[in-house]
């Protein structure tokens, strides 16, 4: 799967995505729209990803028990909004899950292209192929002044919203992080957590994201967003070099104390094992631990999460729960298959 | 002035409260004060979040005079929101809504996005063609712009681009 691989610049990236913003002329929004509109819809979407050119599987949210909806939530496949069961929607998913396609979330159709590491440009080509193949069937709400007409005006304009998954411990340690973040507000970009719109930077993972979508052509927003992004990933590396510099005993007994944990303890809540995951991730970026990989860090950072135990070991229990993620973990840093 | 909770940074923030008759004073730093049940009480009753930034932005500036009736009026035929109901969720109703209340939007688009003008990505029916014709004029003014200054290179690289759209339209 996409978030479990490692790519380019995968000591700092963790995945990119774009994402398009599209909707039919002539129904209301999702939100405005009745029960027989949303249902058109999801009808007209389903006519038009037979005929096109990728292999998309449809799948109905709203007969999804809650735990499968947040465990795909959790691997970034939905938005938490989708969860929400007063709208009729559904998703396209590709056999690999680096397509997914949102219907009835905000907007009638949200095309989302995901990949491991920094590659915001072979996302984009994915995302333009499969706006292509639903414009064949699909008559899009377009505007020759405002171009492709969103529900939330944010979004207007290229409905293109790029984004990258980033690991800064370093620069979340130092306290340069808000600064980071107000500078890159003034240059356009949001920074958020992990998981999206309200969410925190639980162990140490942040989602940028650029937040103008219009009056640019979609090549230049993306070669702008490159060009910072490239930046954070400059400036995380030369502060890791620093802190470890500094007191290099000290944060070599900070993170392998967190790997120590890791394998050694027997209850472990999510937080936790987000924010010891984060110390290891950075022991490896720093090559203190040599033995795991990028992957087997990933696998680990998105099974530890509540609605993928359940949904993989049928535990609904929370103490229960606490109990199997760390034995997950350890079967993981431990386990025969890291190389 | 130490701040009276941590007692290392500099108190920011003071505050008088009256309880029962008794006059109580804090000394806080930002960071502490932030933390504090007076403020979370302050903030429990706003909010943050970028729909209420972008109510704001739409509704109009109270004291100036509207031509046309009220601002806050207006309803889309397409999927009957009224614009009062816009300025309180920021999210439009359909696609229409833009046509409805274009005057009202243009402005606070330009303030969102530094500008009003898309010149990305068009489908290629309902829109295509008017967008191609937009970025050849653009492009025409690019060039026109590259001669002036001599940087005939980009001149070059922009007139074959123009010839290719060109060509394209012809196409199809």
């Amino acid at each position: 799967m996409w978030y479990t691989e490692s790519g380019n610049e995968g000591d700092v990236v963790l995945s990119s995505r774009i994402r398009l913003a599209r909707n039919i002329k002539g129904i209301p929004f999702p939100r405005r729209a009745d029960a027989e509109q949303q249902n058109k819809v999801i009808e007209l979407c389903k006519a038009a990803a037979k005929k096109g050119g990728i292999k998309l599987n449809y799948i109905d949210i709203n007969s999804m028990k809650d735990y499968e909806k947040q465990a795909i939530a959790e691997c970034h496949l939905i938005s938490p909004q989708m969860m929400d069961d007063s709208v009729k929607r559904g998703v396209f998913l590709s056999d690999d899950s680096s397509v997914s396609v949102l219907v009835n979330e905000e907007d009638h159709l949200r095309i989302q292209c995901m990949e491991p590491g920094f590659n915001v440009q072979k996302c984009f080509r994915a995302a333009n192929e499969v706006d292509d193949d639903f414009e064949k069937s699909l008559d899009f709400a377009f505007d020759s002044k405002f171009g492709y007409l969103t529900c939330c005006p944010t979004n207007i304009g290229t409905g293109m919203r790029a984004s990258v998954m980033v690991h800064l411990p370093a620069l979340t340690m130092s306290g340069s992080i808000n600064s980071i973040i107000d500078s890159l507000g003034q240059l356009g970009m949001t920074v958020r957590g992990i998981f999206g719109e309200g969410s925190k930077a639980t162990g140490n993972i942040y989602q940028i994201s650029n937040q103008t979508t219009l009056g640019e052509t979609e090549e230049n927003i993306l070669e702008r967003f490159e060009q910072i992004i490239t930046e954070v990933i400059d400036k995380e590396r030369e502060m890791r070099k620093r802190i470890y510099e500094s007191d290099k005993y000290a944060i070599q007994d900070k993170l392998m104390r967190s790997f120590g944990e890791l394998t050694n303890a027997v209850i472990l809540t999510s937080s936790e094992a987000m924010s010891r995951l984060s110390d290891v991730r950075f022991a490896v970026e720093l090559g203190i631990i040599n033995n795991i990989d990028y992957k087997s860090i990933n696998t680990a950072t998105y099974s530890v999460l509540p609605a993928n135990i359940v949904k993989n070991y049928n535990t609904t229990d929370a103490a229960e729960r606490d109990l199997k993620r760390a034995e997950i973990v350890r079967e993981i840093l431990l386990g025969g298959d890291n190389k | 002035m130490k701040c009276e909770k941590c007692n290392k940074r500099e108190a920011t923030t003071h505050l008088t409260k009256i309880v029962n008759g008794y006059k109580e004073e804090h000394h806080l730093c930002s960071e502490c004060a932030a933390n504090s049940p007076e403020y979370k009480q302050m903030e429990s009753s706003m909010n943050f979040g970028i729909g209420d930034f972008l109510t704001g932005m739409f509704s109009s500036p109270k004291k100036q005079p509207t031509i046309g009736g009220d601002i806050e009026s207006g309803v889309c035929p397409t999927c009957g929101m009224p614009y009062s109901e816009f300025l309180s969720t920021g999210k439009l109703g359909c696609g229409d809504c833009y046509g409805t209340f274009r005057n009202r939007l243009e402005r606070p688009l330009r303030q969102i996005h530094g500008t009003a003008e898309h010149i990305g990505k068009a489908p290629v029916r309902g829109g295509g063609e008017v967008m191609l014709d937009k970025k050849i004029t653009k492009l025409e003014s690019e060039l026109n712009a590259a001669v002036l200054k001599q940087d005939f290179e980009t001149a070059a690289r922009l007139r074959d681009e123009i010839k290719d759209l060109k060509n394209n339209t012809k196409e199809a």
